[in-house]
This record gives C-alpha cells, structure tokens and sequence, in this order.
C-alpha cells in the first residue's frame, strides 16, 4: 500500500512540478511522465530491497526520520494556504485555528528534530546507544 | 469511459460553485476543476515575521536532513 501510494505521490509531484498532465484519471498516453515516474520510482524501491544484505530496518526507519523531518514544511505551507483569504474566501482559517495548526506543525516538528537529533547523537557516539 | 472534456484556463466558473457553502468540486466537472486549479494567482505576501519563520525552517530542515543523511551513512557501516 506504502509503494502505491508514494510512487503515486511522487508521480503527482512530478507532473505537478514540470506542468505536464497528473492524474490516473488520464490515459498513459496523454500523461506519459505521471506514469513513468510513477513506474520508476517503484523500480527504484523494487531494486533497492533486492539488493542481497540490505539493511532494510535502517532504510525503513531513516526514511521515515527523513519524511518526519521534511514534514513540517509541507504543514507550515498547507497553513499558509488555508490562511490566504484571497484564495480561500471565507473558508479562510480563522486566529483560532491558526493557533491550533501552529501548536500541532510546533509539536510534530519538535517531535521529529527530537527524533533524528537522538539518532545522529547516537550514530556519532555522543550519547550511549538503545 | 468518455474521455473528459478539456477546458481553456479561462472557463469561467459556475456561480452556485463560488458562493458561500458552495463546494466546488461538487458542481464542477473534472476538466473544469482542472482549469480552474490552473489559473496562476499572485504571489503571497508575507510579512518580516512569516519571512523568517520560513527561512528559520529551511535552515532546521537543512541541519536535520544531514543528520539522517550522516546517521543512515554510519548505520550502514557498522
């Protein structure tokens, strides 16, 4: 389910960015790039846990780490938007919301630098390791 | 299945769509909400504090990222 619906995402932002046709909504031939970053971007993992040792537990956990990290920029963005009354109208967030979404981006931004803080600590033997 | 119809970014968009309590992805056809998702709107303007909350961001982004990079690096090496 992961892979589908990140190399979906991937394939979004991928169209997304370059301007070209994304959606599954579309023919292949009409979003030639939505699909092919979609299909290489599976390959991709496909390739990477079929390398014979692969740590997979630390590619899983880092990852997600990575994702956690990244996390707050996509939600401060998001917030942003939703505040815009000139796009949003009068479904704009109101002050209290906005305090409310700054104490959650806050909390999981916070829980994230926690998280890969400790790891790194840990990696460089700053702090005893789990 | 019929194909979507495709519609110039200048369709304009049906009234009961806009008004307050409308919501438009119900009243609009895919291709519709399509060009009206592609009509440009102007750059936001921040004011100083947004400004630096978000340069405050890039830079706690940029430390963070480099410390998985260099944790998964070492992990990989033990």
């Amino acid at each position: 389910v992961a892979i589908l619906t990140i190399c979906a995402a991937t394939a979004y932002s991928a169209g997304e960015c370059a301007g070209a046709t994304h959606s599954f909504n579309n023919p292949p031939r009409s979003a030639m790039l939505f699909y092919a970053a979609n299909i290489t971007a599976a390959l991709i993992a496909a390739g990477i846990i079929l390398i014979p040792g692969a740590p997979l537990l630390s590619i899983a956990l880092n990852a997600n780490v990575l994702a956690t990290v990244l996390l707050p920029v996509t939600l401060v963005f998001v917030t942003l938007l939703a505040s815009d009354r000139q796009l949003m109208g009068s479904r704009a967030n109101t002050v209290s919301l906005n305090m409310a979404a700054a104490a959650i981006v806050t909390f999981v931004a916070g829980c994230g630098a926690a998280y890969g803080i400790d790891s790194f600590l840990q990696a460089a033997h700053l702090i005893p390791g789990g | 299945m019929a194909r979507p119809a495709t519609y110039p970014a200048s369709t304009p968009i049906p009234r009961r769509a806009q008004r307050p309590g409308g919501e438009p992805a119900v009243f609009l056809e895919p291709g519709q909400l399509t060009a009206a998702t592609r009509r440009p709107i102007p750059r936001a303007q921040l004011g100083k504090r947004a400004m630096s909350a978000l340069w405050a961001l890039r830079v706690l982004v940029i430390i963070l990222s480099a410390m998985v990079i260099y944790t998964f690096f070492s992990q990989l090496g033990s």
